[in-house]
Order: C-alpha cells, then sequence, then structure tokens
C-alpha cells in the first residue's frame, strides 16, 4: 500500500526529529566534560565558596547550561511535534 | 640355680666393663651434613687452622696448646678472630671441646650482630665462668642456662632445630629450650671467640675438635663424640680439595694517568661447586668483573679501568672470589695481593727532572726564513693519554725572548694527546697564535712557528657567514702561506660570535684559508690578502631528504573518559602501532598537574602495541600523559591531560542550587537571608501573577496550590527561605500547608 504525501511528509517528519533529538543528546557527553573542566580547581574552582562574585555567577550561568540545553532540546522537541503532528 | 645367677652377672659384668672400655670411631653418619671441622692440630708458629672437612685454611690467631686430640686453640692473646665461612639452613649442631682458661666474661662463638637477627646463634661467659647458649629463633632470644665452664676439657654440645634447642655435656643431654617453631637459616658465618660478627675478640676461651653440622646429631652421635672423654676426631681426607688454583693473571706492571687498564685472573676451581663469581678490588673500591667459564676453568675480567691521578703510587689489587652451590654459600676467597705502579702524567717545560722531549718549538721570520727568538706571552697545554675526561693541564709563559721551547713528559714510554694554544711575539713582531690538536711521542715533535715584520704584514679579518647573512661561530680556520714549497701555518683559530678571526698575514704572498666546521662545507679560498677583510660564504650541508616519522603510526590512549574521579583507579594504556618505522621504543610517562611523575611504561617492540599502568588518580587535580614513540633517531611526542575531581552525578538543576546556597551562604552580591527570602517571595509572586494571568487560574484553592507548591520548593527543598525559628524548622512550608488545608477544609465544610 503505497503511503500518501502527507503520510510520506510525516514519516520523514519523524525521522528527522529522532535525528535531530539523538544529535542533540550525543552532545550532552562532551558538554559535561566541558562544564566539569570549566568548574575544575585549576579553571573557576566552582566548588570554592571563596572566589569572586563574579566567578560565582559564571558558576551558576555553567550550572544551568546543561538543564538548559536539554530544557531548550525537549522544548524544540515539543515545538516541533505540535507543529507537524498536533 | 646359683651357678647360673653367678654366671649372668659375669656376663653382665663383662657386658658393662665392654661397654666402659668401648671406643667410638668416625663412622659415614658423621659425615652427613658436617659443614665444618677443624681439629686444631696446627702447632706453635703457624696461625692456620685447617678445615678439614673441605680443606680451606682459617686463620686463627692465638695460642696453640693441648688439646684432647692433638693441640688445641686458646684466644689467649685476643688479637684476631677466624671465622668458619659458613652460616646454617635451619638445622644446626654445634660440637667442641671447650675449656676455661682464666679470663672471664668472653665469647666463645657467635654469629649475631646484635641479638636480634633470627637464626643466629652465640655462646657467652659470664664474669663468673658460667656459659650461656643463645639461638634466636625469630621471636626472641632462647637459651639454655648457665652452667660452670671447666678448668679441664669438655664435650658441649649444641643442637638447634625448629622446635628445640638442647645442650650436651660429655656427650650426654644436658638441659634445652624450646624453640617458637622457627629457626631460620642464617647466612652469616659462626665467629670463633668473638661477638658481633667479629667484634669483640675474646682472651677467655679454649677449644678442641671443632664441628659443626647443618643437621641435628642424634643422642647416640653425640655420646659417640666424647667416646668415653677420649674424644673423637675427623678422619679421611678433606671431602673437597683447595676451593680453586690461581692459573695466572694478566696486567700491566705500571700504568699511566688517564689510562684504562685490564685486568684478568684464571682459576681453576673444585667442581664440588658449581658457581663462582668474583669482584676486582682496586685502591679500596670494588668492581664487579665478569666471568667466563671453560668447564671447571674461569676467566674473570675487569677491563677499563680508568687511572686517575688520584692514584699515583704503588696500588695494591686482589679478586675476591665466591663459590656456591645448591647448599652452600659464603664461600669468600681471596687471591694474594697484586701490586700495579700508577706512575704521575707530567707534561711540561723540560728540565732537570723532566728530561724526554716530546714536542719542540723553535721561530722564523716568515719575510727572510732567518731564526729568531720570542716571547712566550701564554701557552697552555691539556694532555692525556687514553681517556680525555681524565686530562691535565699545563700553561706556561715567558717574558724573555728564547730561541726555543721544548715540552717534555713522563712516562717516557707513553703516546700522549696534546691540546695545545700558544700566543709567541717578539719585539718588532705581532702576536701570532698557534693552536693544534695531535698525538706526540718520545719521537721529539719539531715545529716551527713563524712569526712576520711588523713593517711586513697586515692584520686581515676574515667574517665567516651563511648563505642567509649569519656570522657563524666556532668555524675553525687556518691560514697557510707556501715557505720552500711546503703550504706552511701561519695561524689558526675559531671564529667568535660574530663569526670573525683576524690573522697578521704577508700581504705580498698567496695564502691558503680553510674554513670548516661540521654541517657545512669546507671552504678553501686562495688569494693574496691585501685588504683588511673578507667574507666567506660557509654553505650549509644540505640534507637531501626529510623524514616524516609520523608515516604510519597510529595511536590512541585511554582512559576514554576526560574527567577523572579522585582516589579511583584507573587503567591508563597507550596504544600505539606502527605500520612503516620500526619503532625503538615507544611509552609514556604520567604526570600531575605540578609536574611530579606518577608512573610510567614502554616497549621497544618494534611494530607497536599496546602498554598500560594501573595507578590511582588519588588526589590529583590533573594528570597529564606524555607519549612518546622513537624511531630513526628521531623522538616524536604528545600529550594528553585528563581533569580529575570528585565524584559528582552530573549537572542536574540541583547542582544550581546547590552551588547558589553555597554561593549565597558565602554572602554572594551582599545577600543575606532576608534579601534572598524577599527575592523568593517576589519570584513566588510574579510567577503565580504569571501563571494566573495566562492559564486563568485564578481561584483562592488554585492560588494556594501554587503558592504551596513554590514555598516548598524553595524552603523544604532548596532551603533559600529564612528559618527564624531554626534550621529545622521549615516555617514557611508549615504556615503555606496549614492555609491550603485550612482553606481546603473550609471548602468541604461550605460544599
Amino acid at each position: 500500500m503505497v503511503m500518501n504525501l502527507k503520510g510520506q511528509a510525516m514519516l520523514v517528519g519523524l525521522m528527522l526529529g529522532i535525528m535531530g533529538f539523538m544529535a542533540a543528546m550525543i552532545f550532552i557527553d562532551p558538554l559535561v566534560d566541558v562544564i566539569r573542566e570549566a568548574r575544575a580547581s585549576d579553571q573557576l574552582d566552582c566548588s570554592n565558596a571563596s572566589i569572586s562574585d563574579g566567578t560565582k555567577s559564571t558558576c551558576l550561568l555553567v550550572d544551568i547550561t546543561l538543564p538548559a540545553f536539554i530544557g531548550v532540546v525537549i522544548g524544540l522537541a515539543g515545538w516541533y511535534i505540535s507543529a507537524k503532528f498536533v | 640355680m646359683a651357678n647360673k645367677k653367678m654366671l649372668v652377672m659375669f656376663l653382665m659384668g663383662i657386658i658393662f666393663f665392654l661397654s666402659l672400655v668401648s671406643t667410638s670411631t668416625w663412622t659415614d653418619n658423621y659425615d652427613t651434613g658436617l659443614q665444618i671441622y677443624l681439629k686444631m692440630n696446627e702447632s706453635a708458629g703457624t696461625d692456620q687452622f685447617y678445615d678439614s672437612h673441605k680443606g680451606i685454611n682459617i686463620t686463627l690467631t692465638d695460642d696453640h696448646l693441648a688439646g684432647i686430640i692433638g693441640n688445641g686453640y686458646g684466644t689467649t692473646a685476643g688479637t684476631t678472630t677466624g671465622n668458619t665461612t659458613i652460616g646454617h639452613s635451619g638445622e644446626m649442631t654445634i660440637s667442641t671441646w671447650v675449656w676455661q682458661n682464666g679470663s672471664t666474661s668472653d665469647y666463645y662463638l657467635c654469629s649475631y650482630h646484635d641479638g636480634t637477627e633470627a637464626g643466629s646463634v652465640c655462646w657467652v661467659m659470664d664474669a663468673n665462668e658460667k656459659m650461656t647458649m643463645y639461638a634466636h629463633d625469630g621471636t626472641g632470644l632462647k637459651s639454655v642456662s648457665n652452667i660452670d665452664i671447666p678448668l679441664s676439657p669438655q664435650l658441649w654440645t649444641m643442637t638447634v632445630n625448629d622446635t628445640t634447642l638442647a645442650r650436651y655435656i660429655n656427650g650426654t643431654f644436658n638441659q634445652s629450650v624450646a624453640l617458637d617453631g622457627s629457626f631460620p637459616a642464617y647466612s652469616v658465618p659462626i665467629y670463633i671467640g668473638s661477638s658481633s660478627q667479629g667484634a669483640n675478640k675474646g682472651t677467655g676461651a679454649n677449644y678442641d675438635e671443632f664441628a659443626i653440622w647443618n643437621r641435628t646429631l642424634n643422642d647416640s652421635e653425640i655420646l659417640g663424640l666424647w667416646n668415653n672423654s677420649a674424644g673423637l676426631t675427623y678422619v679421611g681426607e678433606p671431602l673437597v680439595a683447595p676451593l680453586f688454583t690461581e692459573n695466572y693473571q694478566n696486567y700491566s706492571i705500571s700504568a699511566g694517568v688517564s689510562t684504562l687498564q685490564n685486568y684478568t685472573l684464571n682459576i681453576t676451581y673444585n667442581s664440588h661447586f658449581y658457581n663462582v663469581s668474583a669482584k676486582f678490588f682496586f685502591n679500596g673500591t670494588m668492581y664487579s668483573a665478569t666471568a667466563t667459564k671453560d668447564t671447571n676453568q674461569t676467566i674473570f675480567k675487569y677491563n677499563g679501568l680508568s687511572i686517575k691521578k688520584a692514584m699515583v703510587g704503588n696500588q695494591q689489587f686482589y679478586w675476591t672470589m665466591n663459590f656456591t652451590n645448591s647448599s652452600e654459600t659464603g664461600n669468600l676467597k681471596n687471591t694474594t695481593f697484586s701490586n700495579q705502579t700508577i706512575n704521575p702524567m707530567i707534561f711540561g717545560l723540560c728540565n732537570a727532572t723532566l728530561t724526554n722531549p716530546y714536542v719542540n718549538f723553535t721561530f722564523q721570520d716568515e719575510s727572510d726564513n732567518s731564526a729568531l727568538s720570542a716571547k712566550l706571552d701564554t701557552s697552555t697545554f691539556y694532555y692525556w693519554i687514553t681517556t680525555a675526561s681524565l686530562n691535565q693541564t699545563y700553561t706556561y709563559s715567558q717574558t724573555a725572548n728564547q730561541t726555543n721551547y721544548t715540552f717534555c713528559f713522563s712516562p717516557i714510554d707513553s703516546i700522549i694527546n696534546l691540546d695545545a694554544s700558544l700566543q709567541y711575539s717578539n719585539t718588532g713582531f705581532p702576536q701570532r697564535r698557534w693552536d693544534n690538536t695531535g698525538i706526540y711521542s718520545n719521537l721529539t715533535n719539531q715545529t716551527t712557528l713563524y712569526l712576520l715584520p711588523t713593517a711586513s704584514g697586515i692584520y686581515v679579518t676574515y667574517q665567516i657567514i651563511s648563505a642567509a647573512d649569519q656570522p657563524i661561530t666556532d668555524v675553525y680556520v687556518t691560514a697557510e702561506r707556501e715557505i720552500s714549497g711546503v703550504w706552511t701555518e701561519m695561524g689558526n683559530g675559531f671564529t667568535g660570535s660574530d663569526g670573525g678571526i683576524t690573522f697578521w698575514l704577508n700581504p705580498d704572498y698567496v695564502h691558503r684559508i680553510t674554513t670548516s666546521k661540521t654541517g657545512y662545507d669546507t671552504q678553501v679560498l686562495s688569494h693574496t690578502p691585501t685588504q683588511s677583510q673578507y667574507t666567506i660564504v660557509l654553505g650549509q650541508v644540505i640534507t637531501t631528504t626529510t623524514e616524516d616519522f609520523g608515516r604510519g603510526v597510529y595511536f590512541s590512549t585511554r582512559p576514554s573518559e576526560w574527567f577523572l574521579i579522585n582516589n579511583t583507579h584507573y587503567i591508563f594504556n597507550l596504544s600505539l602501532t606502527s605500520n612503516y618505522w620500526t619503532l625503538t621504543e615507544f611509552g609514556f610517562v604520567l604526570t600531575n598537574s605540578s609536574g611530579t611523575n606518577l608512573g610510567s611504561n614502554s616497549s621497544t617492540t618494534g611494530t607497536g602495541g599496546i602498554v598500560s599502568l594501573n595507578i590511582t588518580s588519588g588526589n590529583h587535580s590533573r594528570i597529564t600523559m606524555n607519549y612518546y614513540y622513537l624511531t630513526g633517531g628521531n623522538y616524536t611526542n604528545f600529550t594528553r591531560t585528563w581533569t580529575v575531581g570528585e565524584q559528582d552525578y552530573g549537572f542536574s538543576i540541583k547542582t544550581f542550587f546547590d552551588d547558589l546556597k553555597v554561593y549565597i551562604d558565602a554572602g554572594i552580591f551582599g545577600l543575606n537571608d532576608f534579601s534572598v527570602t524577599l527575592l523568593v517571595f517576589i519570584f513566588i509572586f510574579i510567577t503565580v501573577g504569571l501563571i494566573s494571568l495566562t492559564t486563568g487560574f485564578q481561584s483562592p484553592l488554585a492560588i494556594l496550590i501554587e503558592i504551596t507548591v513554590l514555598v516548598t520548593l524553595f524552603d523544604f527543598v532548596l532551603g533559600m527561605v529564612s528559618r527564624p525559628f531554626g534550621d529545622a524548622i521549615p516555617i514557611a512550608t508549615i504556615l503555606s500547608w496549614i492555609a491550603l488545608t485550612g482553606y481546603g477544609i473550609k471548602e468541604a465544610l461550605i460544599k
């Protein structure tokens, strides 16, 4: 049975979405490494409460990077699904 | 009946009598485990006691006195001790006839140093002439207690094994003590007449028929040694002939400083021993010798001994050999001392005592070839025979003109290396310099040095540069002129950092200027130096091929992650393959952030492979792997660095709030509890307002639920709301839940 045009577009869209999601997930590990590297004692030294306020702020931004990244990925996925399939 | 009784009694009497008068003989069983037997029969005038069992001479200085069988030995002079050259392998019997000679507080025999060595033994006589026998079983010294040492000889025997230290007197068991299940093997020899391994030499002990077995003799064997007070002595030939025969030694009777000397010892040793090693002792220093073995003949060599200036004089040397087999160690034997005369190495201006001329310098006027005298403004000579690093230096100067300077060397038969540098001049003849390194002998080298009058010469500077116009330092430049058909050196030297060198040359003649330096083409310039400066461009030797040492080399490193956890074991490895170059070596070195070496591993497999190292990440903050490979004389290296930190669980939003709490506690931007609570309040206020505005949830219950959830999050979960009644009471959370519960109950009651 031949799938109609909309069905084909949805299937391609689903495949692209999965590919995009996988690509985003692959970035998580290196992102974690980068965050660890940035937080290390010879870099920002985030575990040290005596660092400057500016450095602390940078640490907080670094901390929020991964949740923000995941949030953005999930948000984009939600938008894509709602836009394509709803 | 009575007759029968009398007959029985008669027979028993005969048996008893025979038992009293029967004598023991040395039977084969006494040979079993026998390590050493000193008959001590030598008479006065000799100080060598012959070990009848092994055929080893043992030196025991002091008295030779009447013993139980033949002569005995007494430590009356207390000058030295002999040692038995053996230890034991965990079980032993020591037997000797002993008696006192009036002195007190003495050691009869001993192998321990301070009494803490497991496996050591000692017989000690105290001030009351009582003897205690000690053995160390690993947990401490065990002993059989004091007993009088007789004035006349008694046979004292000590047996020791893992469980028991026993003493026998005159063949009869006397006393024992239990050991703690161990009597470890001990390699230190038993010293006779001293304590502490040869120290505290004694004066109060007499001995005869001294023997050691590496087993415990049984009671009847020990009784047999007593032999009804007659004693028993070793019979038969030594089981082993003398340890070795020295066939020859090769060495030079005399040697000079800075030479390398070789020494050879050829011995034939007894087949009782399957191995022999040797050390070479020269001038009090030990050197390990190499051995070439041919059946029982062994040649030891020590080659290349550097003779230093400090060794000048007569030097004694000898060899110490160590003969071993499966059961015997510590059989050390020295050769006799040999002598070698080390001659001083002297170079200098010939005089009454230094008379062997090696080089003679004379001077000529370059302009007319007439003989000249000259001053030797400075001269420095570095000289050596074989080893350049052991060179000696001689300097000399002479301010008065002399027709020649003759330098001599001693010893006369030596061929020497001479690195000479002379600066010479005369009034009206500018100074010239002569540098030369060569080999000289007592066939006197005649060297003519030329001077040129002031009016006949000019200073010519040669500037040596590269093709890139850069000055080249340390270029060796010689300036020659043909005199009587022979190219003769007028000067030489090395360029300075400016690449220049100046000669005093005659501008009327053609000169040959030769410049050379490793890595550059040698240039020969033939010209008449009429100008004060010339430039010579040295072409660099071009390497025809450029190698790519990375060709066909592939590598990877582990661990694969970039972040490591502290105090965790990781296997670091380098996987390297090379399918083009043959590797000389490859490996890696791990260091921490301060550069401390944490470990390394390498391999010499030509095609590569995997080298690993298991180490803990400890408390380091970084670990760097410097990995490398060597091929074709080329060293190539790379580095990889791992960050090391505490265990964490990723970077969820919790990390953000954890850090936020820590920073707030530390006062980030001057925030305190109240201001943070205020910020939280504003955040909750805005959030609830936005939710109500955007979703239409405006009922009091919905708003209460939103507030309660957010307050619980910020107060109870994240602890960001002030707690005036203590950290244990999240008052904001409690109040919000009370409000929610109360409102819920009210709504329920109304409905």
